[in-house]
């Protein structure tokens, strides 16, 4: 079944053309792919597109149908409902979507909420458990923290664990585990992945970290200046790239076992 | 060796929650940067590494401990000559949109500290702007922005290229280049290290990215739960690293080149309402190698020399 299909999509925002600029793809069900590419590519705005979640300052042309569906045939109403349920999100900055003046438990019940016929008890036992799978074992601390008392990748946990409560059937997940030192990074990936065995949730996620890509993807698609320049099973777009682009940035990690820069320069 | 340009002698930092009383986020920590350094930070997610920077920058006050910049306790020092220090200090923090006021454009923003600390006219800054976008890649289209216009990337580099532009002496990077892509991150380190060679500028590198940080550190200290458990060279890091955590650490990085996929061993987590140990090693519900003392004594940070120091008694 197809997921995600996206038809000569384009975005642009004010004054800034070519945001995205005609990129088409499709997802099929249970597929896990990995996004990757240049800073400024067009990555983050792509997400925000499948979503319906763009600002106001900003254009689509193109095509974007989810479950089979286009969503510009969708109400208002309908696309808010598969939000969060059928289709979570995990955002690059989570601090900048959460209440500052709120304590955690309380966003994370009111999003529950919104989709859950479940008591407040069971609620909250559903976030602890939630919560100890992304490794915040202090469930307890955190629920009633305010986002300012949490480290930055402690936020970023927090939103894992609410994109991923309530099963959905397509996750979109961007630079999950950026903030994340690699042992943290490991658990989640561990945990996403079991949400596709179990569940046979799709994921698209961006990453920085070719390594994880290489590790988690099916299929990788590279992004540089608004396109999407290749796309392609992963041990294929790792072994044997076709674009320049490609080559370049897969010559660009930097190993533990490389000559340190301070040394080179 | 040269002076330490910045000192930390018996650093502690202990927040407060309602709920579930103390959290002891850095406890007597110990850590020296000689002029011309870039000294790494790796460690667990919620180790205290930005709480170390804000005390540093004096965003955070300590509880206990001295800080000595070029020999002046800082955690002394009034609020009125702040300025100062902030002249000498530049951090660039993990959230860049923190730092940014949502109303400010790109240009004010880079403009607005060179004039402050009086780097350059009010007539030049904009030029100066522009170099400084340059260095970091990006384009000065980008002046007229704000930041909610901006990529996470983007919005990075231009607060690298701010604390670059206000010439400290030291400046504290803390998951700076988290955010960019491989290629750009690559160009950004080559820049911050031939800068250090330049202009003898001492870096604090906080990271995740246990190869970049190897990459651009002298030498790395290694947190789990507050407290520093292992101190080592950068090169040795892979082959001589000797705390089970710092092993744990390499064992679980994602390489393209790994051909098989890597098992995730997942750890047996405890439920129990604080999530480190306070009696005995922090690091013991985790660790393989668990003798009965690590789980009533506190292990010492001991010097192996050669730079490398470790916190652990299965090592002894
Ligand atoms: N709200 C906005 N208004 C105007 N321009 C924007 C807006 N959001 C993003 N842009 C611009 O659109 C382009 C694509 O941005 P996007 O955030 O999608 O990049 P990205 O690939 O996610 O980058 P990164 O890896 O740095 O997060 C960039 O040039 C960015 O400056
Ligand atoms: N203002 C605060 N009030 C209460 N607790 C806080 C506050 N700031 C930080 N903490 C706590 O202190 C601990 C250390 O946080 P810190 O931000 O220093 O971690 P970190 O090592 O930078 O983690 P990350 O890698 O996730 O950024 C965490 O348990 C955090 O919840
Ligand atoms: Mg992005
Ligand atoms: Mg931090």
């Amino acid at each position: 079944m197809e997921i995600i299909r996206a038809d000569h999509v384009s975005i642009t925002y004010d004054g800034i053309k070519n945001a995205v600029n005609d990129v088409s793809f499709s997802v099929e069900k249970g597929q896990i792919i990995g996004i990757v590419g240049e800073s400024g590519s067009g990555k983050s705005t792509i997400l925000h597109g499948i979503q319906g979640l763009l600002p106001r300052t900003s254009a689509r042309k193109g095509t974007i149908s989810l479950f089979g569906k286009s969503i510009d045939d969708m109400s208002a109403a309908e696309l808010k409902n598969i939000r969060g349920r059928d289709v979570a999100m995990i955002f690059q900055d989570t601090g900048r979507y959460m209440n500052p003046i709120s304590r955690i438990g309380k966003q994370y019940t009111s999003f529950l909420k919104l989709h859950e016929k479940k008591s407040h008890a069971e609620l909250v036992a559903l976030e602890k458990e939630m919560l100890k799978r992304v490794h915040l074992e202090d469930a307890d601390r955190i629920l009633h923290s305010y986002p300012f008392e949490l480290s930055g990748g402690m936020r970023q946990r927090v939103g894992i664990a609410m994109a991923m409560s309530l099963r959905p059937r397509l996750l979109l997940a961007d630079e999950p585990t950026s903030a994340l030192d690699v042992t943290v990074q490991a658990q989640v990936i561990y945990e996403m992945m079991e949400l596709r065995k179990k569940y046979g949730t799709t994921i698209i996620f961006v990453t920085h970290s070719m390594g994880v890509a290489a590790y988690m993807s099916d299929i990788i698609g590279v992004m540089q200046s608004g396109r999407l320049v290749e796309w392609g099973k992963t041990e294929d777009v790792i072994s044997s790239p076709r674009e320049e682009y490609t080559k370049s940035l897969l010559g660009s990690i930097i190993e533990l076992r490389d000559e340190r820069l301070i040394t080179t320069i | 060796m040269k002076e330490p340009i910045l000192e930390l002698s018996h650093v502690s930092k202990t927040f407060y929650s309602s709920k579930t009383g103390e959290i002891p986020a850095v406890s007597d920590v110990d850590l020296d940067v000689s002029e011309g350094e870039c000294v790494g930070i790796v460690g667990e997610s919620g180790c205290g590494k930005s709480t170390i920077a804000r005390m540093i920058t004096r965003i955070t006050d300590v509880t206990e401990g001295k800080i000595l910049l070029e020999g002046q306790d800082i955690t002394k020092v009034e609020e009125r000559d702040l300025k100062k220090i902030y002249k000498k200090i530049q951090m660039v923090f993990q959230d860049p949109y923190s730092v940014f006021s949502p109303r400010m454009q790109v240009g004010t923003f880079l403009e607005e500290g060179l004039v402050f600390f009086g780097i350059s006219s009010r007539s030049q800054a904009r030029k100066e702007a522009e170099t400084l976008l340059h260095m970091v890649e990006l384009s000065p289209e980008l002046l007229d922005r704000f930041p909610h216009e901006l990529s996470g990337g983007q919005l990075q580099r231009v607060v690298i290229g701010r604390a670059i532009s206000m010439e400290p002496r030291l400046i504290i990077l803390d998951e700076a280049t988290s955010a960019l892509d491989v290629s750009v991150q690559k160009q950004v380190l080559k820049l911050l290290v031939k800068l250090q060679k330049r202009l003898g500028l001492t870096y604090l590198f906080i990271g995740h990215d246990l190869a970049v940080v190897r990459s651009i550190s002298h030498r790395i200290v290694i947190m789990y739960a507050g407290i520093v458990v292992e101190e080592i060279q950068s090169e040795r890091i892979e082959q001589a690293a000797a705390h089970p955590y710092t092993r744990k650490l390499l064992e679980s990085v994602f390489s393209v080149h790994d051909r098989e996929k890597k098992k995730i061993v997942l750890e047996t987590l405890t439920m129990q309402d604080s999530g480190y140990e306070r009696q005995g090693c922090p690091y013991q519900k985790r660790c393989p190698f668990v003798y009965d003392r690590c789980k009533t004594e506190k292990p010492d940070l001991v010097d192996y020399g050669n730079g490398h120091k470790v916190r652990c008694f299965y090592f002894e």
